[in-house]
């Protein structure tokens, strides 16, 4: 019963949400290869990055993977300026908020969820994990001269290798596989079975991206604040968010993508969306929202 | 004080970041070294 009422009061984001997630996805992914050859696109707005993990090996791709271009300025010995410009300025204005509304990776493991009910909790711990990985990540590609977290990641495979291998170019490069296409090939199955029963796992517990943005979260433009005296503790908040957080622990997540569906989920409306302090959202405000009691 | 350290940081940091951004984009020129063939996208998708 609850859950219907949950459902109702997040329903407008949600709905813009997810409207705002395929535009971006379709955007970023608009071009139309030629299916004999399917040559990947390499026009003047390749070098601009995507707002999220999007391998700019897509054939369908307009731009470059953030974490892609890195690496590749770190191989190349360039201090990679436009690409932490980019994610800083991003970073500073939004936080992590480009990972709920633009990233066409984490839309793909919201989808997915959806094809389950079932729900695997996991420790808060494994959300270090992406941090570990983002310290390892630098040094190793700056010594190995290669783009090692793009030769793991499932991202590449799903959004490169998957169309390329149903397309008429694949009967040419098949051969040329080896074993690292294996390993990449089992750990994106890996990934989209836990994408099917955890929440968001990758921008959780793996992405580089959602790291550096979510060191940002606690200094962004764009900031919740909560009248943490007067929660309940309900764990509503909990309950509607992608990323699994109690929010009233800590408006300003490391985890927070800003999706907006706990400031709607609240039952005592006590989150709000501030910018440089002032507030942009703020709950209870509307007539059309009236306070209400949870049923638990 | 507080308030300008809350408003002013953010700004300062939103501007050098669109600053080195722009800067990034003159000077690299990574259009052309990036995407000049497709090889690296090959191996970024398991292929050697």
């Amino acid at each position: 019963m609850h859950r219907n009422r949950i459902a109702e009061r997040t329903k407008k984001v949600s709905v813009s949400r997810r409207v705002i997630q395929i535009l971006s996805t379709l955007g970023i992914n608009s071009y139309i290869p030629d299916f004999q050859k399917f040559s990947i696109y390499q026009g003047p707005i390749k070098g601009l990055c995507a707002p999220g993990l999007n391998c700019y090996a897509c054939p369908f791709a307009r731009t470059s993977c953030p974490i892609g271009s890195l690496q590749h300025f770190i191989v190349i010995r360039q201090f990679p300026r436009y690409v932490l410009g980019y994610i800083g300025a991003v970073g500073v204005l939004f936080g992590r908020a480009f990972c709920g509304w633009l990233c066409p990776f984490g839309f793909l493991q919201e989808l997915l969820k959806k094809l389950s009910k079932f729900r695997v909790k996991v420790s808060k711990a494994w959300g270090n994990l992406k941090y570990l990985l983002l310290a390892i990540m630098i040094p190793a590609v700056f010594f190995t001269y290669e783009p090692l977290f793009c030769k793991l990641c499932p991202a590449g495979t799903i959004e490169g290798a998957l169309p390329i291998m149903l397309s008429p170019l694949w009967s040419d490069l098949s051969s040329l596989i080896s074993y690292r296409f294996v390993v990449k090939i089992l750990i994106a199955v890996l990934f989209v079975v836990l994408f099917v029963v955890i929440r968001r796992p990758f921008c959780r517990f793996v992405c580089p991206l959602g790291a550096i943005w979510g060191f940002f979260n606690k200094m962004s433009v764009f900031r919740f604040s909560i009248q943490s005296e007067d929660c309940i503790k309900c764990d509503l908040c909990q309950e509607v968010c992608p990323m699994d957080i109690r929010i009233y622990e800590d408006p300003n997540h490391y985890d927070c993508i800003r999706c907006l569906k706990c400031v709607y989920a609240c039952p005592k409306n006590l989150i709000r969306l501030e910018a440089l302090g002032a507030p942009v959202i703020k709950p209870g405000s509307s007539k059309e929202r009236p306070r209400v009691s949870p049923q638990l | 004080m507080k308030i300008f350290l809350k408003v002013g940081t953010p700004v300062f940091l939103f501007l050098f970041m669109i600053l080195l951004m722009i800067s990034g984009l003159r000077r690299e020129e990574h259009l052309e070294v990036e995407f000049n063939g497709n090889i690296l996208c090959l191996s970024c998708i398991g292929i050697e």
